[in-house]
């Protein structure tokens, strides 16, 4: 038999920060909409927000136009610190088509 | 926002998903995310969304239970393969069913990167082979002189090419060149790698007839652009409609790694290299631009003409090309590139003594290419320019007639192609920046150089079939 070992091209990635803690309850918290504006992002996050303000009336859920919308703007560092400023526990992105 | 402690789900499409591990990973994420997918049909206009109040405990349960699988790298050194059968072929055969399967291949023969292989192509290298370059975007695999080797191994390259592609490799990793999202995006983008300098000759690589296609007398911008393909799809992601939502994906097989024709430049023409990046004469370099259409323009007249109205016609028949209002040159509409004009140089011989200068040619151009506005609004592509978040770019929609960029310095002309006046070629700029590097050499370069000549044969400039 011939042996031929050769290196796997797809090499490494590092994995060198963790994704944030989940909530232990959408009751009462804090959620932000994040919208690129693109993909039919300004209906399918609207009504998102109906869903989850059915399900948890105590849970404030921040209208779409609190944060500037489109592709560029939702991915600046400024956004995260609005995010965060305001105090919002977690984060629903879309449309990523 | 997930590296800063907010919990996130996005609304993906499920073709999507790719692009979307790719970019997390690229960040230094785990790639897995909590990620609610569908079809395309939800992202289209006039969509049914109803489907998403059946699913919505996913977005909860994204935003309270999920866990990545993994929190923490393994290993940092290339992994190893190995392959087995009652022959070489056959075991060569079945490393490239491997690569097939795996999704590490381009559907053309491959060499496996054996050890001897790489070390053999390490001989380019000028530092050590674990040497860290970057991370290669959007996916985010680590790049390092040795990832370099291996891809250049497996494309049929040679030591001698590794400066080349090293090179190329740094400014693509540079977050200016704009590759992480260029990878991605549907776009088509691929990356050109214009080179100048002796090492042009010294490798075989081509400026003249046939460049920008293969060419057994100067095979060597086919390896080094199928090396640099095969580092984009399997350290950077972009694997068609996976991580890149490319929809036509042209030049993807080799990208385009070309030589200027530096040696028949004509007097006072200044080379690509100096002329964008300000490197001296003769020194070796790259300048990296992106592109997403080919296409040829028949330059010359048909008639009687005399050299005047040849030349001048050859010029209002370029930029009328150019005159179209199409956005790619949006990406790089300050800083980048509309495009990379390629003229041969007895084409540029003949301008220059009739007064014509490189600079004057772009002037020309930019000014014979603007589009008037009615135009821009009647395609839609005023639109683009209102939600541009590049405030020059945005600015550009108050001029009318709209000029394709805002410099006609960022215009790019490049002398390759042979010596016939005939045609043009016009590379369509999508490149948000234009990016130079030197080029360094290894001491013992010249070795390799007489190791080709003594394996390839007599230079391609000596030896015509």
């Amino acid at each position: 038999m011939v042996h031929l070992t050769f290196f796997d091209p797809s090499g490494v990635t590092e994995v060198t920060r963790s994704h944030a803690p989940r909530l232990d309850t959408l009751d009462g918290k804090r959620i932000g909409l994040l919208s690129n504006d693109q993909w039919q992002a300004y209906r399918t996050l609207p009504f998102i927000r109906e869903c989850l303000q059915a399900d948890f009336p105590e849970c404030d859920v921040l209208p779409l136009d609190t944060f500037p919308q489109g592709v560029s703007q939702i991915a600046s560092r400024e956004i995260v610190d609005k995010v965060k400023e305001i105090g919002v526990d977690a984060v629903i992105i879309g449309n990523a088509a | 926002m997930e590296g800063s402690g907010i919990p996130t789900v996005t609304l993906t499409r499920t073709d999507f998903v790719g692009v979307v591990r790719n970019a997390l990973s690229g960040i230094g994420l785990a790639p897995e995310a909590a990620l609610i997918e569908f079809p395309m049909d939800l992202f289209l206009p006039g969509s049914d969304i109803e489907p998403i109040r059946n699913r919505r405990h996913e977005f909860y349960d994204g935003l309270t239970r999920w866990k990545p699988e993994r929190d923490r790298s393994e290993s940092t050194s290339n992994p190893r393969i190995t392959i087995e059968g009652p022959t070489f072929e056959d075991a060569l055969i079945r490393a490239n069913h491997l690569f097939i399967a795996n999704l590490w291949g381009d559907g053309l023969p491959l060499f496996p990167a054996t050890a001897e292989r790489v070390d053999w192509i390490l001989q380019g290298a000028t530092c050590s082979r674990d040497q860290k370059i970057g991370q290669f975007p959007p996916r985010g695999g680590v790049v390092t002189v040795e990832s370099c080797a291996i891809a250049l191994a497996m494309a049929g390259g040679r030591p001698e090419y590794l400066p080349v592609l090293f090179a190329a490799v740094a400014a693509f990793l540079d977050p200016l060149s704009g590759a992480a999202h260029l990878q991605a995006a549907s776009g088509s983008a691929f990356p050109v790698v214009m080179v100048n300098g002796p090492i042009t000759k010294q490798i075989r690589l081509s400026s003249t007839f046939g460049c920008l296609g293969p060419d057994p007398q100067r095979p060597a911008g086919a390896s080094i652009g199928r090396a640099l393909h095969l580092m984009q799809q399997n350290l950077g992601g972009a694997l068609p409609g996976i991580g890149s939502m490319a929809n036509y994906g042209a030049m993807r097989y080799t990208n385009v790694v070309v030589a200027e024709d530096d040696d028949g430049l004509p007097e006072g023409w200044p080379a690509h290299g100096t002329d964008r990046h300000g490197y001296g004469p003769g020194i070796n370099s790259i300048s990296l631009a992106f592109a997403n259409g080919v296409a040829n323009i028949r330059r010359r007249g048909a008639k009687k003409e005399t050299p005047e109205e040849d030349a001048l016609q050859g010029m209002h028949r370029m930029a009328d090309f150019m005159r179209t209002p199409n956005v790619a040159n949006l990406v790089g509409y300050e800083r980048g590139t509309p495009g990379i004009l390629m003229i041969p140089q007895v084409v540029a011989h003949g301008m220059t003594k009739m007064g014509w200068t490189k600079p004057s040619m772009k002037k020309f151009l930019w000014e014979h290419s603007k589009i008037p506005m009615e135009l821009m609004k009647r395609s839609g592509a005023f639109s683009w320019l209102e939600v541009d978040s590049d405030p020059v770019t945005l600015a550009s929609r108050d001029l009318d007639p709209w000029p394709i960029t805002a410099h006609a310095d960022n215009l790019i002309i490049f002398c390759a192609g042979g010596e016939h006046p005939t045609n043009s070629f016009w590379l369509q700029g999508y490149s948000p920046n234009v990016l130079g590097r030197k080029i360094d050499l290894p001491n013992d370069f010249n070795r390799l150089i007489a190791e080709s000549n003594n394996d390839l044969g007599c230079g391609s400039d000596t030896c015509r079939i």
